[in-house]
């Protein structure tokens, strides 16, 4: 009697996670802030009906999820590698790429302590430490490397840059003090409280950082894919990314 | 240090869960049996007075020595007490060799209070021979000596043993009997010692501590086992063993093997497997109590080997029988029924005879 | 690849060595002593393992770094770094690898007679003496497995030691960081070579303990 009730509630307990909803499953990079893409959310499944389920990952599990038939309809990344790599395979078509939204790289230091006012790039050069993300682990790290090493600095502060494993930590050692300044995308450094953007990092020293998306080849819900990518580029949608310090890819172009 | 008066002093109150243990005592020099049915809180009080368990309140002291007090906040630690302690199963360190375990508790001695040599103490319990030996492969009486030379070896004021008896089989424990009387003749060591079996508490002991249930019925004398009813009630006195010390003549001219005891000689039963034994031997024996028949009148023609008149010096009755104590220069225990009792009228200062065949006689090791 | 080897090692016996005495106070203290506040402290000294690596990496960092009493301290007024050098990187990895090790003990500990230690005791042996002359001989074997089980796990850590040490390259930068990087990076080979290492080291020092066991039977209470 005991053991017929453990598998009917072991049933159930699977049974209730099957969704009958339509529902859109997104893969996409790991960013270490989601607060836009949470309040985006419930408008999109208030307007749709649609629900929408997100997947995390780094730039190559991303890449290889979808190049083993892992199921995704829609793709975002951050940076191009991983955009590139699907479209060579064909999982994507190039034409189908929306680049959505353009991130800006800033210095941030901590709100107290020697560093809490600067006024050129060029004094992260006397600094005793910075940190970016791992450039081999995170394009926020690729970028800011970029950056760094067209203004010219890079060549005096490699040897004091900690690569860290993520944006995050990168940020956390500004927190503890154990670097001066960060390099970090403008719309994570509100994550670490007593740290702030100080200085902003003009677009021309790196490539754009812009986040293709697009819907993946042998999706379930292609259509949906399209219409929450189309969602993404409203007016509505727009506001909720400026708001957490993104620009318009339009605007770059404009 | 004198070795008059107290040996232990306590008053102590503990609890542990349901049990509670609640006693005053004055032990005195000598072989001290703590006797009760088993849960009566006898190991715990071993506990305490070695330093194992701490009292919820009370005082303790040893030889007028304070090693444990509430009030004020003494609680001198169990290595510091110089109190000797031999836990039931020997617990002998199965990493050392006999002779480290021996002399674990001797290099922790320094040399002014050594009073006797090592060689003394394997002397005395006579294991000389186990020396190099592993301690796993010892028989229980050879365990239980090397317990009780580790022990010894530490230079206790005072030894405690948690039933040195119970683990062993008949012919050991007539051994250690011995060698825990030698203890207290040679080495002038004051013993106090668990035991749940009446014999041997009537066999060793000077003085008989009586608990139950956490708290003392009664103390003193040995007699008191078979004296106060409130100490019967706990007492356990069917299968009694009378255990007698006395010397084995080796096989005469006669044939006969017999053992001088008391006033008297008992003879013995003969094992084939004996070989021949050529000097008196120290032994213990066992005889029940109820293997013993008591005849008011001399028998004849009877199979019975020992025929032996004997005094009777008290009568105690337990609720299943009668014990009659009988004085044959030391005190032997028959038991026979009330019924038996009144129809022949047996009282103090009858005169009476003890039957005992020789095969009821056991010699317990030697 | 000599110096990655190097560099963990280094790392993996500087925390083991720094585990070993604790690992012994507290395995003795749990596992043969009744102490108060003893859930708290078993919980306390679990946590590691039931936290994902990378937590224990940030609760480090937050409590060593430069801001942090501690670190303020060791590092101005004792003038040593830990944050980013392979200090930090034995820290987390004996904090890790700290549980594995202690459980052992613990349970190689408790399984100790304790009417040995009683005995030991009533002969005169204070609980430092009981402790090195019965109890550690009776339960070395459970000892020396705790030890290298502790040892292997931190050849083996990596979420912590990315965090406050970092990734740097013939500083930091051990075995299982050095993989991570050439997998992210696509050099698989290269990461092959490397996991070639790590299973080799695993595979001796697991080698070491069976021999140690082996050398000397079991030896329980009697």
């Amino acid at each position: 009697m005991k053991k017929s009730f453990l598998i009917i509630s072991i049933i159930l307990f699977f049974a209730t996670s099957i969704t009958y909803a339509k529902t859109i499953r997104i893969l996409m990079e790991t960013v270490p802030d989601t607060r836009y893409l949470q309040e985006l959310l419930p408008e999109f499944e208030k307007q749709t009906g649609t629900k929408l389920i997100f997947n995390f990952a780094g730039s190559q599990t991303l890449a290889g999820e979808i190049s083993n038939g892992g199921p995704a309809d829609i793709f975002i990344s951050a940076g191009h590698s991983p955009a590139r790599f699907l479209v060579d395979r064909g999982h994507i078509k190039e034409e189908n790429i929306l680049e959505l939204v353009e991130n800006v790289l800033v210095v941030a230091t901590s709100d107290d302590g020697e560093y809490v006012n600067i006024s050129d790039i060029a004094e992260l050069a006397n600094m005793h430490r910075i940190a970016i993300a791992d450039p081999d682990l995170a394009p926020a790290g690729e970028y800011a490397k970029e950056a760094l090493h067209n203004i010219g600095i890079w060549s005096e502060i490699s040897r004091r840059t900690i690569l860290a494993a993520d944006v995050r930590t990168a940020l956390a050692y500004v927190q503890t003090g154990d670097v001066d300044a960060a390099v970090v995308y403008i719309t994570d450094v509100s994550i670490a409280k007593g740290v702030s953007t100080k200085l902003f990092i003009n677009g021309m020293h790196h490539t754009p950082i812009v986040y293709p998306a697009a819907v993946v080849e042998n999706a379930r819900e292609p259509v949906l894919g399209k219409e929450y990518l189309d969602f993404l580029t409203t007016a509505y949608a727009s506001s909720v990314f400026e708001k957490y310090g993104f620009a318009s890819v339009k605007e770059r172009i404009n | 240090m004198t070795k008059s008066g107290c040996a232990i002093r306590l008053g102590v109150k503990k609890r542990l869960g349901e049990f509670t243990l609640d006693c005053q005592l004055d032990i005195a020099n000598g072989i001290t049996a703590i006797f009760g049915p088993s849960g009566s809180g006898k190991t715990t009080l071993l506990d305490c007075i070695a330093g194992f368990l701490s009292p919820d309140q009370g005082c303790i002291s040893k030889f007028g020595r304070i090693v444990f007090s509430s009030e004020r906040s003494i609680n001198v630690s169990p290595n510091k007490r110089g109190i000797g302690y031999v836990v039931q199963n020997s617990a002998l360190f199965p990493h050392l060799t006999v002779k480290e375990n021996i002399n674990y508790g001797f290099s922790l001695t320094s040399e002014q209070k050594r009073k006797y040599s090592l060689e003394t103490v394997m002397e005395i319990l006579d294991i000389a021979y186990l020396s190099e030996r592993d301690t796993r492969n010892l028989s229980g009486g050879e365990r239980q000596r090397v317990a009780l030379a580790r022990s010894l070896a530490a230079f206790p004021d005072i030894l405690l043993l948690d039933e040195p008896l119970a683990s062993l089989d008949a012919p050991f424990r007539g051994l250690i009997i011995q060698k825990l009387k030698i203890i207290f003749r040679e080495l002038g060591i004051p013993m106090i010692y668990v035991s749940h079996s009446i014999s041997e508490v009537i066999a060793l002991a000077h003085q008989v501590v009586v608990m139950s249930e956490g708290s003392i019925l009664g103390s003193g004398n040995v007699s008191i086992l078979l004296r106060d009813s409130n100490v019967k009630r706990v007492a356990d006195f069917s299968s009694f063993e009378n255990l007698l010390q006395g010397s084995i003549s080796p096989v005469g001219i006669d044939g006969q093997k017999s053992i001088a005891l008391g006033d008297t000689k008992l003879i013995l039963p003969i094992e084939r497997s004996e070989g021949e034994e050529k000097e008196e031997v120290s032994a213990i024996v066992s005889i029940r109590a109820s293997d013993i028949i008591l005849s008011k009148i001399k028998p004849i023609g009877l199979s019975a080997r020992n025929v032996i008149s004997a005094r009777v010096k008290e009568v105690h009755s337990t609720d299943s029988s009668v014990l009659v104590e009988c004085d044959i220069g030391e005190p032997i225990y028959v038991e026979i029924t009330s019924l038996s009792q009144s129809e022949l009228g047996i009282y103090s200062g009858t005169e009476v005879f003890l039957i005992i065949k020789a095969s009821s006689i056991m010699v317990l090791g030697n | 690849m000599l110096e990655i080897t190097y560099i963990t090692l280094k790392v993996a016996i500087a925390a083991t060595l720094i585990n070993f005495p604790f690992a012994l106070y507290i395995g003795w203290i749990l596992g043969r002593r009744n102490p108060k506040g003893r859930l708290v402290l078993e919980v306390f000294i679990s946590l590691p393992l039931a936290l994902p690596p990378v937590v224990t990496g940030y609760a480090l960092l937050i409590a060593l770094g430069s801001r942090s009493p501690i670190g303020n301290f060791i590092q101005n007024v004792l003038g040593i770094d830990i944050i980013f050098t392979w200090v930090a990187a034995s820290l987390a990895a004996a904090v890790v690898s700290f549980p594995l090790m202690v459980r052992s003990i613990i349970v190689a500990m408790s399984a100790v007679d304790p009417r040995l230690e009683r005995s030991a005791r009533s002969l005169g042996a204070g609980p430092m003496k009981t402790f090195f002359s019965i109890t550690l001989p009776l339960s070395y074997q459970g000892v020396i497995a705790g030890t290298l089980l502790g040892f292997v796990r931190a050849l083996s850590e990596f979420g912590a030691t990315i965090i406050v040490a970092g990734n740097i390259p013939g500083v930091t930068q051990t075995l299982p960081l050095a993989i991570f990087a050439r997998v992210q990076t696509g050099r698989t080979s290269d990461a092959f070579e490397l996991v070639a290492v790590s299973v080799l080291l695993a595979v001796i020092s697991l080698g070491v303990h069976n021999w140690l066991l082996s050398r000397s039977g079991s030896k329980g209470g009697v």
